[in-house]
């Protein structure tokens, strides 16, 4: 299965909130979406957990092709000093 | 003078004049003029301006009073920061020169500004009037900027204060937030081209969420590259929303109008793009919770429904079921006992009746005698059972009474008489029951007649 966007995981977790909310589902579609609901919610953990911060920035290689690398930045020669 | 002069004073001439050629004089005056207007700055208004297919323009500047051919060759029509129009009054730098093949005298043109409006102000507002024209900036262009963004694309010089105050921004903001920064010229030749490639590189990935393409604040010339149309295209055309972010709050490029979003500065476009992480987290938390409370209310809400329904369906029902045999039990039960109880009645009117006939039968001392001789006997047995004896005694001696007392043996006290058929031992109440001659016998409170039935009288 494709990840799942955090953006698009928010948005179902937002709309089964309001669902329920409307208190129109059975009880069966409730916990259905229920479900569905913890599950976009621990996906939107998770990748908030495991998100880490990278800054990098194109450059081109001997073959001329763009490639990440790690760009540096005042944030890290000041964290090194704090240390 | 001359040459010419005594040429044409004398009509024949002396000695063999020189005789140019066309081209030869042409030449000549080209390189005379050439000389003496290497370079002149000239004002005027153009007219019959005309745009060739090989990139050169060709048009003529005049005042009120004069007018001269223009050339601007394709070279320096880059240059040229607006696209000149007839009617604009313009202040150029140019070379006079003979166009040899017509024998026109011309100026090259090197460079050209308008008067009045700056040539960059005059070139902005030509290619903002040309891309609006296109719809490049129609709100309904416009994509929304992804609320939770992953991944930054940045399109600016690696080395200025822009990209150091978005970083700054956004690690603040989200310490989370990537950031790919695609480094390139932003002021100066082909800067223009860079960040037009940029934008097309970062597009070509799929990790950018959203692009801030800017750089800080400057001269008009030094944000300049925002305002060429390679880079407006470009934005146009990106797949990725673009934020820009050029130069200061007063700064308006033509990027602005065509970006998704523009932002005063790069800080602020930052502070647009990147929303706190902290508000996102406590979003995702919220949503969660409301999520989970309302699953638990509505398990609640089934949860007492359930409780109902067993109440009422599974439980109370089977006990109604069971209730209704125990209610005809009971009914039964109370039947019964109503019919014991008339069985009691009916058995305690045979009792009174056979009281009545004890009482007929024996007189009451035999009875007294008889009871005298009971109680003696019992007390004698079993001196307990004296008292339930003695209350039954009691009870059966009432009834005794109370059956006396409607004994019609008392009613003959009171002078009345009973009248018995001899024939059929019955009482008489009607002279129907008696014919004259029959004997009857009469009882009186005390012995009894026989007598003859004299006549029945009506």
């Amino acid at each position: 299965m494709a990840e799942i966007k955090f953006e698009k995981a928010m948005d179902r977790l937002e709309h089964i909130v309001e669902e329920l909310e409307k208190g129109e589902l059975d009880i069966d579609k409730s916990l259905e979406i229920f479900e569905e609901g913890i599950k976009m919610s621990r996906v939107c953990s998770k990748k908030l957990n495991e998100a880490e911060q990278k800054i990098e920035k194109l450059t081109k290689n001997q073959k001329g092709e763009l490639v990440a690398e790690l760009f540096p930045t005042d944030a890290d020669e000041d964290v090194d000093d704090d240390d | 003078m001359t040459q010419a002069q005594s040429q044409t004073a004398g009509r024949i001439p002396a000695e063999q004049p020189h005789v140019y050629s066309v081209s030869e004089i042409t030449r000549d005056v080209r390189a005379i003029l050439e000389a003496a207007f290497e370079t002149a700055w000239i004002e005027g208004e153009i007219s019959n301006f005309r745009q060739a297919a090989s990139g050169h323009a060709y048009f003529v500047l005049k005042d009120d009073k004069a007018q001269i051919k223009c050339v601007l060759f394709r070279g320096q029509r880059m240059g040229v920061k607006f696209t000149p129009e007839d009617g604009d009054q313009v202040l150029l730098l140019g070379r006079v020169t003979v166009y040899e093949a017509r024998g026109d005298y011309q100026v090259i043109v090197e460079a050209m500004e308008p008067k009045g409006l700056g040539a960059l102000q005059k070139a902005f507002e030509q290619l903002k009037e040309k891309l609006a024209k296109e719809g490049l900036f129609d709100e309904s262009r416009k994509k929304p900027l992804p609320e939770v963004p992953w991944k930054i694309g940045i399109v600016t010089s690696p080395t200025g204060a822009a990209i150091r105050d978005m970083i700054h921004v956004i690690r603040r903001r989200n310490p989370k937030m990537s950031i790919l920064l695609y480094p390139a010229k932003v002021q100066g030749e082909g800067s223009a081209e860079e960040i037009a490639q940029g934008i097309r590189e970062l597009n070509k990935r799929k990790d950018i969420d959203v692009l801030i393409v800017g750089r800080g604040g400057g001269s008009i010339e030094d944000l300049w590259a925002f305002n060429e149309e390679v880079v407006a295209r470009a934005i146009a055309e990106s797949k990725i929303p673009v934020v820009s972010a050029v130069g200061h709050e007063i700064d308006f490029t033509v990027a602005d109008f065509v970006s998704d979003l523009r932002a005063p500065t790069p800080s602020a476009a930052a502070e647009l793009v990147v929303p706190k992480l902290t508000d996102i987290e406590q979003d995702l938390q919220y949503l969660t919770n409301q999520m989970i409370e309302r699953m638990e209310e509505d398990i609640e809400d089934y949860r007492e429904r359930v409780r109902y329904l067993v109440d009422r369906r599974f439980f109370r029902e089977p006990r109604q079921i069971l209730e209704a045999p125990t209610q005809r039990l009971d009914e039964m039960v109370q039947r019964l006992l109503r019919g014991l109880d008339q069985w009691v009645l009916v058995k305690r009117g045979s009792l009174t009746q056979i009281g009545y006939r004890l009482f007929q039968a024996s007189p009451s001392r035999q009875l007294k005698t008889l009871s005298e001789r009971r109680i003696d006997l019992v007390a004698r047995l079993q001196r307990r059972m004296e008292s339930q004896i003695n209350l039954k005694k009691e009870k059966l001696g009432g009834v005794a009474k109370s059956l006396g007392a409607l004994s019609p043996l008392n009613v003959l006290d009171r002078g009345y008489s009973i009248t018995t058929s001899q024939k059929t031992g019955k009482a008489v109440t009607s002279n129907q029951q008696v014919k004259k001659g029959d004997t009857v016998r009469i009882r009186l409170a005390k012995g009894q007649l026989d007598a003859t039935v004299d006549e029945t009288i009506e």
